[in-house]
């Protein structure tokens, strides 16, 4: 186990690296001048000595690989830089909007699950019945419909039509219930549909048989052998829906107002506050290579065969 | 006797499903590819006459905010967006297959390398890169597609090396060699026949993703240039004015909620019909 996390924590490292080195390229990939582009980000007139002096204070002068490593450094110590368009920095204007983005986030991964655990296994164990049917479908629907679509039609619907629920989100539940809803539903499709197959693959395994051949009764085989064989596979599948998680809280937030990290993002990509794409890319990148870090060990932690295959 | 009559049963059945549904997904990329020539009006003729008209005989989908015709850009928009899914499901199908059967095939140095980098571009949330290079870049439809492709590779390489891997040692494939088939005559006419399903698969269930993507990325106006028609970025336009002209948004909501499910359900189908021909 000890040899495992060592291992996986060293391959982190160079990705780690990759990734900071990707965001820092990003900002140079940007078309135009970067001085030009802060200064008229901040609405200043630009002439040839302004340009020139900013350029050598933002240290453009030097080359890149040098200006990556004083960078980088500056990032371990948590200094993302000075966003464009406020001069505020950007490390705090990503986590004021972290916290935000958490909050909706979180509570649409635990609705999700809340809803997705039981329907798959009931629709499982009861495979073929109306319960499994009807849960198929539903989960099938909502598997494909994207989440921008779902929160312009429940908008539509629900706030324009009958008007049961304030158009911009606030931080009441009722503000907070559609952003949710409409992350939550394509979430639960997915989870629905691959946590059923999972456990219907473990019900057919033969050990399954064998301990019903020895009279355990139904619910504890369940509970205790398939349920908890599924539970590593589960997990990955959770772990791989941050991602998806991540692009889609940037669409929500977009529509419903919501001023978590996503709608920052977009913000500045249309002031082109470059510091704070570049910021966000980070950010998302590490979190979620720490998310993924945290399902393999977790996985490895369950069913510590895997830990011998690797 | 039972039991093999109803998996017969069952076989027949997902046939006639996987058919009647491919036929339909044929249909609409038909409807596609002649979109051009079914559209009634100019899908980007703007008019101050007929700005938020309802649907009529002359107008099925009716007008959105610039007087343009909803049905003309729907149509035209499922030409965008089944091309453009296509278009990266068949590249990055093909780049994913070959590395992959590469990978399984020679192993070792090529092994190595193909799958480090296939590992670093799963190690990023897609939709996060893509949207920041989209919004850094500029948007543009190649900026997204690029962004979605960098990482949909990944999935077929995967499939591919861990199928040539099973298949490798397999008796015919020594044969052709011993019978002195050169390595790219093994790769092209014995193993790529035989592990074709599993990618194939794959492929039918990437196309849904695919879509969901690119509309999303347009829907953030960060996919198409306006006013080229598609679904997502037509949604975004009309939803401040859905109050006046909710047919501008639900029509090519449909569309798309439709082209999706039915795609998505292909997949299904198809798996579905290989599981009942397995147990026939």
């Amino acid at each position: 186990m000890k040899r495992y996390v060592t291992k996986r924590l060293l391959t982190l490292i160079p990705l780690l690296l990759v990734l900071s080195f990707f965001s820092f390229w990003l900002l140079d990939m940007a078309p135009g001048d970067p001085v030009e582009k802060k200064l008229s980000a901040q609405g200043i007139a630009v002439t040839k000595e302004i340009i020139e002096a900013e350029r050598i204070r933002m240290g453009l002068d030097r080359p890149f690989l040098v200006r990556y490593i004083s960078w980088l450094g500056s990032v371990m110590k948590g200094d993302l830089g000075i966003s464009y368009k406020d001069s505020l920095p950007v490390s705090a204007k990503l986590m004021n909007g972290l916290k935000m983005t958490c909050r909706l986030a979180l509570g649409s991964l635990l609705l999700s699950l809340l809803v997705s655990i039981p329907v798959s296994i009931i629709s499982a164990v009861r495979q073929g019945s109306v319960f499994d049917h009807i849960a198929r479908i539903l989960s099938f629907i909502s598997n494909s419909v994207p989440n921008f679509l779902i929160s312009v039609l429940l908008m539509y619907f629900l706030c324009i039509r009958i008007k049961l629920f304030p158009v911009i989100a606030g931080d009441s539940f009722s503000g907070m219930l559609l952003p949710v809803i409409s992350l939550t539903l394509p979430m639960t499709g997915r989870f629905t549909r691959q946590f059923r197959a999972e456990i219907i693959e473990q019900l057919e395994q033969d050990y399954v048989t064998g301990i019903r051949a020895r009279g355990v009764r139904e619910q504890l085989v369940l509970f205790n052998n398939v349920l908890r064989n599924s539970l590593g596979h589960m997990i990955t599948v959770i772990g791989l829906s941050i991602g998806t998680l991540m692009g889609g809280s940037v669409v929500i937030e977009t529509i419903f107002r919501w001023s978590g990290i996503g709608k920052l993002v977009m913000d500045s990509i249309t002031a082109r506050d470059y510091p704070v794409i570049q910021g966000f890319v980070l950010l998302m990148g590490v979190l979620y290579l720490l998310i993924g870090l945290a399902t393999d060990l977790i996985f490895v932690f369950l069913d510590p065969r895997v830990e011998l295959q690797s | 006797m039972k039991k093999v009559i109803s998996s017969r049963i069952l076989q027949r059945r997902a046939r006639v499903k996987t058919t009647i549904i491919g036929m339909l997904c044929i249909l609409l990329i038909l409807l596609a590819v002649f979109a051009d020539r079914l559209v009634p009006h100019d899908p980007n003729a703007t008019s101050a006459l007929l700005i938020r008209r309802a649907p009529s005989a002359e107008y099925p989908f009716g007008t959105d905010s610039f007087g343009r015709c909803v049905f003309s850009r729907v149509l035209s928009g499922a030409r965008t967006t089944i091309f453009a899914t296509s278009f990266l499901v068949v590249i990055t199908f093909a780049i994913g297959t070959v590395l992959g059967i590469l990978s399984g095939y020679y192993g070792g140095f090529i092994d190595g390398i193909i799958m480090r980098i296939a590992e670093l571009f799963l190690a990023f949330p897609q939709m996060v890169v893509a949207i920041a290079v989209a919004g850094i870049l500029g948007g543009g439809l190649r900026a997204a597609l690029i962004a979605l492709g960098v990482t949909a590779w990944t999935g077929y390489a995967k499939i591919a090396r861990s199928h040539t891997l099973s298949i490798k040692s397999e008796n015919y494939i020594a044969a052709a060699r011993l019978a002195g088939k050169k390595g790219w005559q093994i790769i092209l006419f014995h193993i790529l026949p035989n592990i074709l399903f599993p990618l194939v698969t794959n492929a039918l269930t990437q196309i849904g993703t695919t879509m969901i993507g690119i509309s999303g990325l347009s829907f953030l106006g960060l996919g198409v240039i306006p006013p080229q028609a598609e679904w997502g970025s037509m949604i975004n336009e009309s939803r401040a004015y859905i109050q006046l002209a909710p047919w501008s948004v639900l029509f090519p909501a449909g569309a798309t909620i439709l082209t999706i499910m039915l795609f998505n359900y292909l997949g299904d189908a198809v798996m579905e019909l290989k599981a009942a021909e397995r147990r026939a």
